[in-house]
């Protein structure tokens, strides 16, 4: 009973949550370092800090969620994927169209302002 | 019924349920991307009042963060743990997880207490309505999960390590390691960019 399972689950080990946990560290004090000093200009910063959670995120999914491209766990992965695809959709289309919508009701005096402002 | 056929149905059980409890995790996806879209919507909504750079201090955030980073890995070491079938070590795990769950918990609870004492409760304006809502929601979540642990525990030491104990262990796991991930996202959207 206990050499079986240990056996499937050989991806389960104390050398993959040691590496998720440090590599985490490293992604969480980095981006913090850099937003406190400030070294470079702001869109800069930004992406730096984004794509710092983003490989902090698949580190994670690796490391402790164990996620992972073998037939056994495919249909997690699809399941997941699928998941961030509608992510993707609800959080940059909600942003977009209240960008819109902001844009063309503007105030009619902020509006007048900017007539004036040209 | 043999010994292997028995752990094989164990096997399909144990597959079956946590494929499904990640089914699960996979909508609270979108309840969070729901709630994360919304606060990026309101977040310049501050009605005059002061924005994220302003109300948030960034080292007491880190120390949250790396709360339930330590918690996601002490969580690990009992889920190996209990691989070994090592029933104390995985209660001591558990209950280092739930120290520093429960931390973060206070912590946050103290941040929110401070912000509507000096008068920015989430009534004040659209954007921190945003934030209360959000963090809020990853809030409430932590501590259903350490009420979870908590009777977990219990279970283990009155039942032992039985296979449905370990099913729900995994579950748990999953759910925990879930809500690291969400909390990941917070710190970065909500604190670091709003300090820039």
């Amino acid at each position: 009973m206990s050499t079986k399972p240990q056996q499937q689950h050989c991806h389960m080990s104390l050398a993959s949550y040691a590496i998720g946990f440090f590599l985490s560290i490293v992604l969480t004090l980095v981006p913090y370092k850099l937003v406190v000093t400030h070294p470079f200009n702001k869109d800069m910063l930004v992406t730096a800090v984004v794509l710092c959670a983003l490989v902090q995120l698949f580190v994670q999914l690796k490391f402790f969620l164990h996620l992972n491209f073998s037939p056994k766990g495919r249909d997690s992965l699809l399941s997941f994927i699928f998941t961030a695809i509608m992510v993707l959709i609800i959080v940059f289309g909600s942003l977009w169209i209240m960008h819109d919508l902001n844009y063309y009701m503007m105030d009619p005096i902020m509006e007048q302002h900017h007539q004036a402002m040209e | 019924m043999s010994t292997t056929a028995i752990t094989h149905d164990h096997h399909e059980i144990d597959e079956k349920t946590t494929f499904g409890f990640w089914i699960y995790i996979m909508t609270d996806c979108l309840l969070f991307a729901t709630i994360f879209a919304v606060y990026a919507v309101l977040r310049p909504s501050t009605f005059g009042g002061p924005g994220p750079a302003e109300l948030f201090s960034l080292p007491y955030v880190l120390v949250e963060t790396f709360l339930l980073l330590i918690s996601s890995f002490t969580f690990g070491m009992a889920m190996l743990a209990q691989r070994e079938e090592r029933k104390n070590l995985v209660l001591l795990f558990m209950g280092l997880t739930f120290l520093l769950g429960a931390g973060f918990i206070v912590l946050e609870i103290k941040e929110f207490h401070h912000l509507i004492v000096s008068g920015h409760s989430f009534k004040e304006n659209a954007f921190l309505s945003g934030f209360f809502g959000l963090v809020g929601t990853h809030g409430l979540h932590v501590f259903c999960g350490l009420i979870w642990m908590v009777l977990l525990m219990i279970q283990i030491v009155t039942r032992g390590l039985t296979p449905l104990v370990v099913r729900k262990l995994s579950c748990l796991s999953l759910f925990w390691h879930f809500l690291d991930i969400i909390w990941i996202f917070v710190f970065t959207f909500v604190y670091l960019l709003g300090a820039i």
